[in-house]
C-alpha cells in the first residue's frame, strides 16, 4: 500500500517536472528569432501564401497565445475545435463537446517539419528505435566492463592493476565524446579501414543499391565503443568506491572468518551492497544515451535522434526540436522514477518517504 | 588549508594538472607574441600551401603590402594581435635581375599545371608604394620613388637587395601543419586556447554565483522556498544539459557572449544541489546557532559561518564545472552551434577540418581534439586532487 501511494506521488512530480520543463524549453525556443515560413517555402512564395501560412501556425498571435495552442497541441487532454477539420488533423476521441469547441483525447500532435513538412511524430518514430539500441549496446558494455573493472581494483587495491583502472578511468572520464568518436572514427574507419571492413559513417539502417533497407549491424561497433567510454570510467570509479567502502565493513569480515571462498564473499555479500550508487550512475547515463547522442550520432551519421536533433537544430527547424526535447525530458522523468522503484527493490532499508 | 595545499602538491596527477592549465593560461595571456602568424585570430591565409601536414616547410617571400603601418599600441596587440603589412608569397626559387625579382611560386609536387611566376619590383617587395606613382626613378645606383604617405625617399639599390635577402626572405616551417585556407594551425591552436579558458572562466562565475545564491536560499530558509527552488533544481536537471545549451543559443542567437551565458545558464543547478545540501547539514551544527543565538543576520551567518566550510566541495564542483564547460562549448563549435569563423576555437578548428582529414590529413583533425581532451583532463585531475586534499566526500 505504501508502496503504491510513493509511486503515485513520484509519477505526479514527474508529471509536474515535466510540464515545467515543456513550459521553459518552448518559451526559450519561441523566443528564437526565426521566420518558419522562409523555411517552409523559401524565399519564392507571394505574399498571400505566406499570410495564410503564417496564420495557419498562428505567427500571427502574440507569443504566450503561440505558446498556449502548442502546449494545447501537445497535451494528450485538452480543448480543440469541434469540427471535421480538426478531428482530421489531431484524430482525438471527443469527450466532452463545450459548443464550437470539445475537451478531447488524443495522441500528443506534434506538428509538422518546416523543413520536409513531414509529421514531426514520424521522424521521431524513424530515429528513436536506432537511438535505443545504440544506447542500450553502449551502457550494456559500459555496465559489463565498468562493474567487472570495478571490482577487480577494489578487490586488489593498491596493486598495478588497481592503479591502472583509477588513472584509466579518469583518462576516460575526461575524453569528450566527440574525441573519441572522431579518432576511432579515423582510426579505424578510415586508416586501417582495410583490415577492420568498417566504415567512416553510416547507420544501422543503410539504403542499399536497389533503394531497400537494410540492416548493417557492423556500423553500430564504433559509435557502441564511443559512447561506451565516459560511461565505462565512471561505472568503474563508481564500483570501484562502492566496493572499498563495502569490504571494509564487518560483516564482511564475519563472511570471510565463517570461511566463505573468498569469490562468494565478493559477489554474495559485498557487491550486492556496493550496487545502489552503480545503479543511480548507470540509469543516469542511460537516461542521456536516450537523449540522443548528439556528437557521436553527428560523427557516425547515425541518423538517430542526436543526429536528427542536431540538423533540426541547424535548419532552425523548430517543430523537431521541441518534438526531440519533449521526448527526452519524458524519457528522464520516467526513468528517474524507475530508478527509485529499483531502489526500493534493491535495498529494502531505503524508506518510503 | 595550508595541509591540504601541502597534500595537493604531493599529488602527482593534480600537478600535472596544474600545470597543464598553466601553461594554458600562460599561452592565453601571450598567445600574439608567441604565435608564428601574429594576424588577428590568426588568420592569415596564404592558399598556396594549403592543407599541409605538421613540418611542412618552405620559403617564404615577405611583400610590403602597400599601406601605411598602422600604429597600434601594445596592449590592443597583445590581445587582439596586427594585421601584417606584408602578403606571404610561398616561393621555390628566386632570382634578381636588373630592378625587379623573378620569383617562382612554390606548387605541389603532384601538382602539373603550370607553374606560376612572379616579377616584381624590388622597390614594391620592401616599401609601401604610392598609388599614383607612375615610374620609378633611377639616379646613378640609386633609386627615389614616392611611398604611400607621399615622401620623396632615395635608397641605394644594393641595401635594397640586401633587405630582401636577409629580412623578407625566409624559410617558415608550420611545426602543425597547415588548414584549407592555408592558415598556420600552430598559430591557431594556440590563439584557440583562450576562447576554451574564457568559456570555463565565465561559465564557472556564472554557474557559481547563481549556484550558491539559490541552493544557500533553499538550504538556510528551507519550507516554501526551499521547495520552490528545490523544483526548479529538479526541472532543469531533467532538460539534458545540451538541449538547453542549444535552446538558448537559438534564442540568444550564435555569438561569443551568449554562449558564454548559455553554458554558465545550464551549470548552476549542480552547484546549487551540494550547497543545498550542504548548508542543510551545517545550519543544524553548533557553532552557527551559536552565531543566531548572538542576534548575527542571516547574510552574516550564511557568507561568515557557513560558506567558508562548504568552500571545499564547491572548489571540487567548480573545477568539474570549469572542464564540463569547455567540453561543450568545443562541442556546440564542432556541431557548428558555437564560436563562428574566423575565431579560432578548438571545436570550430575540429568542425572545419574533419572532413579533410578523411582526404589524408588526419592531423589537422586529431590535433585540435587531443587538445580538447588534455586541457578537459588538467581540470578533471586538478579538481580530482583538491577533493583528495580537502577529503570532500560524496561529490564525484
Amino acid at each position: 500500500m505504501q508502496l503504491i501511494k510513493y509511486l503515485l506521488q513520484r509519477i505526479l512530480s514527474g508529471f509536474a517536472v515535466l510540464f515545467a520543463v515543456i513550459l521553459i524549453i518552448t518559451s526559450i525556443i519561441y523566443l528564437a528569432p526565426v521566420d518558419p515560413t522562409q523555411l517552409t517555402f523559401g524565399q519564392r512564395a507571394d505574399a498571400e501564401t505566406i499570410d495564410q501560412k503564417r496564420e495557419e501556425l498562428g505567427l500571427d498571435q502574440p507569443l504566450y497565445v503561440q505558446l498556449g495552442l502548442y502546449i494545447a497541441d501537445v497535451m494528450p487532454l485538452s480543448i480543440h475545435a469541434n469540427t471535421k477539420k480538426a478531428q482530421a488533423k489531431y484524430s482525438y476521441i471527443k469527450l466532452l463537446p463545450l459548443g464550437n469547441k470539445a475537451l478531447v483525447l488524443k495522441k500528443p500532435y506534434l506538428r509538422e517539419s518546416y523543413q520536409t513538412g513531414r509529421l514531426v511524430t514520424s521522424i521521431l518514430a524513424e530515429a528513436i528505435p536506432k537511438t535505443i539500441i545504440l544506447a542500450f549496446c553502449a551502457i550494456l558494455l559500459a555496465t559489463i566492463i565498468g562493474i567487472f573493472l570495478g571490482v577487480i581494483a577494489a578487490v586488489k587495491q593498491n596493486s598495478w592493476l588497481d592503479n591502472s583502472a583509477v588513472v584509466g578511468s579518469v583518462l576516460g572520464y575526461s575524453l569528450p565524446s566527440y574525441v573519441t568518436a572522431i579518432v576511432l572514427a579515423l582510426v579505424f574507419g578510415y586508416l586501417l579501414a582495410d583490415y577492420t571492413g568498417l566504415q567512416i559513417k553510416g547507420s544501422i539502417i543503410e539504403l542499399d543499391d536497389f533503394g531497400d533497407e537494410q540492416y548493417v549491424w557492423k556500423n553500430l561497433i564504433l559509435p557502441t565503443i564511443a559512447l561506451g567510454i565516459r560511461p565505462i570510467a565512471i561505472i568503474t570509479q563508481l564500483t570501484r568506491s562502492a566496493m572499498l567502502d563495502v569490504l571494509a565493513q564487518d560483516y564482511v569480515r564475519t563472511a570471510k572468518a565463517k570461511g566463505l571462498s573468498p569469490t562468494k564473499v565478493i559477489i554474495r555479500h559485498a557487491f550486492r551492497n556496493a550496487l545502489n550508487p552503480v545503479v543511480t550512475a548507470i540509469s543516469g547515463w542511460f537516461a542521456a544515451l536516450l537523449a540522443g547522442a548528439f556528437f557521436v550520432e553527428n560523427v557516425f551519421s547515425f541518423k538517430g535522434l542526436g543526429d536528427v536533433t542536431v540538423t533540426a537544430l541547424l535548419n532552425f527547424d523548430i517543430p523537431v526540436v521541441l518534438g526531440a526535447v519533449l521526448f527526452t525530458a519524458c524519457v528522464f522523468v520516467v526513468i528517474n522514477v524507475l530508478v527509485d522503484l529499483v531502489y526500493v527493490l534493491l535495498d529494502p532499508r531505503v524508506r518510503l518517504e | 588549508m595550508a595541509k591540504a595545499v601541502q597534500r595537493l602538491r604531493k599529488n602527482k596527477p593534480a600537478l600535472f594538472g596544474i600545470i597543464v592549465i598553466g601553461i594554458a593560461c600562460f599561452l592565453a595571456i601571450f598567445a600574439y607574441v608567441l604565435v608564428p602568424d601574429a594576424t588577428p585570430n590568426g588568420n592569415n591565409q596564404i592558399p598556396q600551401i594549403a592543407l599541409k601536414n605538421p613540418g611542412f616547410s618552405c620559403q617564404i617571400l615577405a611583400v610590403r603590402k602597400n599601406i601605411p603601418v598602422q600604429k597600434r599600441n601594445i596592449i590592443s596587440r597583445l590581445w587582439q594581435g596586427e594585421s601584417s603589412v606584408y602578403k606571404l608569397l610561398p616561393i621555390e626559387n628566386y632570382q634578381i635581375l636588373g630592378d625587379s625579382i623573378f620569383a617562382k611560386e612554390y606548387a605541389d609536387a603532384e601538382d602539373y599545371s603550370v607553374p606560376i611566376y612572379h616579377r616584381l619590383h624590388l622597390l614594391d617587395v620592401v616599401y609601401p608604394l604610392a598609388l599614383t606613382q607612375k615610374n620609378i626613378e633611377k639616379k646613378d645606383k640609386d633609386y627615389v620613388f614616392q611611398n604611400v604617405d607621399n615622401e620623396l625617399i632615395r635608397v641605394v639599390e644594393s641595401d635594397v637587395v640586401k633587405v630582401i635577402e636577409q629580412e623578407q626572405m625566409y624559410t617558415q616551417t608550420f611545426y602543425l601543419g597547415t588548414d584549407r585556407f592555408g592558415r598556420d594551425m600552430l598559430s591557431r591552436l594556440i590563439i584557440g586556447v583562450r576562447i576554451s579558458l574564457l568559456v570555463g572562466l565565465i561559465a564557472v562565475v556564472i554557474s557559481l554565483t547563481i549556484g550558491i545564491l539559490l541552493g544557500a536560499i533553499a538550504g538556510y530558509f528551507g519550507g516554501r522556498v526551499d521547495t520552490v527552488i528545490s523544483f526548479l533544481i529538479n526541472t532543469v536537471w531533467s532538460i539534458p544539459t545540451l538541449l538547453l545549451v542549444f535552446a538558448i543559443v537559438l534564442a540568444l542567437g550564435k555569438s561569443i557572449v551568449n554562449i558564454f551565458i548559455a553554458v554558465g545558464l545550464t551549470m548552476w543547478v549542480d552547484v546549487a544541489r551540494i550547497v543545498r545540501g550542504q548548508v542543510l547539514a551545517y545550519k543544524e551544527i553548533l557553532f552557527v546557532e551559536a552565531a543566531r543565538s548572538m542576534g548575527f543576520q542571516t547574510p552574516r551567518i550564511l557568507m561568515r559561518h557557513i560558506l567558508p566550510n562548504i568552500l571545499g566541495p564547491v572548489m571540487v564542483i567548480a573545477s568539474a564545472n570549469f572542464a564540463t564547460a569547455i567540453l561543450i562549448e568545443a562541442g556546440l563549435s564542432y556541431l557548428g552551434f558555437g564560436i563562428q569563423p574566423p575565431t579560432p576555437s578548438w571545436g570550430t578548428m575540429l568542425n572545419e577540418n574533419y572532413g579533410y582529414a578523411i582526404s589524408g590529413k588526419v592531423s589537422l583533425a586529431l590535433v585540435p581534439a587531443l587538445a580538447i581532451a588534455l586541457l578537459v583532463l588538467a581540470f578533471n585531475l586538478l579538481g580530482n586532487g583538491i577533493r583528495d586534499a580537502l577529503d570532500v566526500k560524496g561529490i564525484s
